[in-house]
């Protein structure tokens, strides 16, 4: 890569930050993201070309040939795209078995009507949710169940406490696993981590931070069991007034996605170790995955296509195109100097800086922009995959999100919920609400880094 | 699928339940048109009839002759006074002709309105009061009608069969598809089969909430769901005979009186031989 004149690096890094600003105040500008880093996109890719930064020319193949491409189009991930495409397609398909709220609803009538009892199960739902669907998905599903849920139950004055505690924990949810965020499948990507050892890894970390959630939330939102036999009873009789069966239209399509989510979920955590898939990677998993359940409506696809969320997937991909042109006009090496300024203060000091600053960061814009940045700048800095510095950058993308209502698409939905309940719930008090679980949330993250995976 | 799918599917998925009321027949007022020997006549067969439907669960009976009320406002004061929670009486009551089409008397549409009292409204004199094990009960908002469904349960009698009719008037439906039809961006053909389907299942899972208690409580009657598209004026008629309903139940009482103005006026009127609970 020829050398860059700083003024050039910083041109592109001011149109960086607007795009990012941009993205921060996406509601207040009604502008979707794949409009916001579209526009970033074309500006970036013209003023690459005429400001001679962009590397034209053909592009080398791993059979030795060459091939006239778009200067653009090797800057898009693509595996990542077909992990986000694959995935959303076969959800999108296997969710209308009524596999997933069939499961909710069953947990809403185990828990009899119990707000504690309530409070964990949907708790549970909403990490296991967000590990293997998505954190926007989840918490559609599981913040949609509670409003119905609480109404019935008449207990509407804990349904700000339960969103909000839903919307927390799916960003803890979203750490699970190596597809459970995007953050999550460009970083794990970037460093190589096989998903069976993501999985290991952030684990532990899910499963305590989810316990201490649950337990915050139940003393600051004031949520506790039932204690009389009477109210117990016809909290029971209220709940039960769900038929977990009504959303299943064939019960051997009900059964078959049950089958396709294992396979699907064994499929992804099998890629890296099968000879040949591991080479075509997740994204083919995903994509074979979402073309067998297609069948299932071969005759109306048409439909399931316009379903996905294609705001979410042009995002990605003009995003991918303007890092590429960041990438070339220097502007990461620009932020790697900084990042590598941090980690110059230590093994420890320099992971719990890459944490918290990538937890500030993304708290305040989206976190994709965030971890595709850093996945490039890591790379840059030569850092091992296994090392604990991959581990700090996803905890921080992912924890970030709870700091404030527009910290992570999942958030942005929970307030969207609230906000379609009638309930107040400016952008300071969402602040004031989550900021002691966003702390001990990255509190816990710190020592977890520090004292396990250093 | 977005927010508002999964809203409707859990929506859905929440099943109505059905609470019965206790209906107490404490105080039963019988209004005639006769006199004394009259009266006592038609007393004794409404005595009859009571007791074949609530298997004699139902108290005292006062009968009031012609000579016992003025005018209808006297009747309502007198109602008033005596509390009763069932009135009986001939449909025409204080009109000289006793078989007159499209209209119940101008005394029992008051009775009708301005008491929260439930109407028996016995058929023409010249049709018999036969009893009956077969008693239907007839809305178009079900759903919202326990009320209405303990009167129809109470009405019954033990090993008897319950109707619970409800039709969806296709008339309002297609004011609101004319309207659907001209929206851009929706698929009319498959929302109006959903919108069709999600409308007759609604009743048909309150009648199955229905059963469920009234099984719960070993109320020994047989309820059956009469879920339909169509004309309600036109059809309920004819769900009457196919099924040979012998006591008709439908809501004359709601809040904005709309039900006397609609189909239960309509139909009041036109089944002048089969007695008809207004209430």
């Amino acid at each position: 890569m020829h050398a860059v004149p700083l003024s050039t690096t910083l041109i592109f890094a001011g149109l960086l930050g607007l795009m990012v600003l941009a993205l921060a105040l996406e509601e207040r500008i009604h502008a979707k993201k794949s409009v916001i880093t579209g526009v970033a996109a074309i500006v970036a890719l013209g003023l690459g070309a005429a400001m001679h930064v962009l590397p034209f020319g053909a592009v080398a193949l791993p059979n030795g040939h060459h091939v006239e491409m778009p200067v653009y189009i090797p800057s898009v991930d693509w595996g990542v795209i077909a992990i986000i495409l694959g995935s959303s397609l076969f959800i999108d398909v296997v969710s209308r078995s009524g596999i997933f709220s069939w499961t909710a609803i069953r947990l809403t009538r185990t828990s009899g009507g119990d707000p504690l009892r309530l409070l964990i199960f949907y708790a549970l739902l909403t990490v296991v949710f967000s590990a293997l669907l998505n954190n926007v998905t989840a918490m559609i599903i599981v913040g949609s169940l509670t409003s119905v849920s609480l109404k019935k139950l008449n207990r509407r004055d804990l349904l700000l406490g339960f969103l909000l505690t839903e919307g927390l924990l799916t960003n803890i949810g979203g750490l699970l696993t190596l597809i459970s965020s995007v953050p999550n499948i460009i970083l794990g990507n970037a460093a190589g981590i096989p998903f069976v050892k993501f999985f290991l890894i952030a684990g532990p970390y899910a499963a305590v931070a989810t316990v201490l959630t649950v337990a915050m939330a139940s003393w600051r939102f004031g949520i506790r069991r039932i204690e009389g036999v009477p109210e117990q009873r016809q909290a029971r009789a209220l709940v039960e007034g769900f038929d977990a069966s009504d959303g299943i239209e064939s019960k051997g399509f009900f059964a078959l996605s049950w089958g396709l989510l294992i396979a699907f979920i064994v499929g992804i955590a099998t890629t890296s170790v099968i000879p040949g898939v591991s080479e075509l990677g997740m994204g083919f998993v995903a994509m074979s995955f979402a073309v067998i359940a297609a069948l299932r409506y071969k005759n109306q696809i048409d439909e399931r296509f316009a379903a996905l969320d294609w705001d979410l997937l042009f995002f990605f991909i003009f995003l991918f195109v303007v890092i590429g042109v960041m990438e070339h006009a220097g502007v990461l090496d620009l932020l790697g100097q900084g990042i590598g300024a941090l980690l110059g203060l230590g093994d420890m000091a320099g992971a719990a800086g890459l944490l918290v600053s990538s937890a500030l960061a993304s708290s305040v814009t989206d976190n994709v922009p965030l971890a595709a940045v850093m996945a490039k700048i890591l790379e840059g800095l030569e850092v091992p995959g296994d090392s604990h510095l991959w581990w700090a950058t996803i905890f921080g993308t992912n924890l970030g999100g709870n700091f404030t209502p527009i910290g992570s698409a999942s958030t942005v939905v929970a307030v969207a919920i609230i906000a379609k309940q009638g309930l107040d719930l400016s952008f300071i008090a969402f602040v004031k609400k989550a900021l002691p679980f966003a702390i001990a949330h990255v509190i816990l993250a710190l020592f977890y880094v520090l004292l396990f995976l250093t | 699928m977005r927010l508002d799918d999964f809203e409707s599917v859990f929506r859905s998925a929440l099943k109505p339940s059905f609470v019965r009321e206790r209906v107490l027949l404490e105080q039963v007022v019988h209004i005639s048109d006769g006199g004394p020997k009259e009266r006592d006549a038609e007393a004794q067969r409404v005595r009859q009839f009571l007791s074949a439907l609530d298997d004699g669960d139902h108290g005292a009976m006062l009968s009031l002759g012609r000579s016992d009320w003025s005018s209808a406002q006297d009747l309502i004061d007198k109602i008033k006074a005596l509390s009763p929670q069932l009135i009986v009486c001939q449909r025409h009551l204080g009109d000289p002709d006793s078989d007159l089409a499209y209209t119940l008397g101008s005394v029992v549409d008051i009775l009708t309105q301005a008491t929260s009292v439930p109407v028996l409204l016995l058929p023409t004199p010249t049709s018999p009061l036969s009893t009956s094990e077969r008693t239907m009960v007839v809305t178009d908002h079900l759903t919202q009608d326990a009320h209405l469904v303990s009167w129809g349960v109470h009405m019954t009698p033990d090993h008897g069969v319950l109707f619970l009719a409800h039709i969806e008037d296709e008339e309002r439906f297609e004011h609101f598809a004319h309207a659907l039809r001209r929206v851009p961006g929706v698929d009319t053909d498959s929302t109006l089969a959903r919108l069709k389907d999600k409308l007759l299942t609604l009743p048909t899972d309150y009648v199955h909430a229905v059963q469920k208690t009234l099984q719960e409580e070993s109320v020994q009657e047989t309820v059956v769901p009469v879920v339909h598209f169509g004309d309600p004026v036109k059809l309920y008629p004819k769900l009457v005979e196919d099924h040979q309903v012998g006591l008709l139940i439908c809501n004359t009482k709601d809040p904005g009186q709309s039900a006397m103005a609609g189909f239960a006026h309509a139909l009041a009127v036109s089944m002048r031989t089969l007695p008809l609970l207004l209430v």
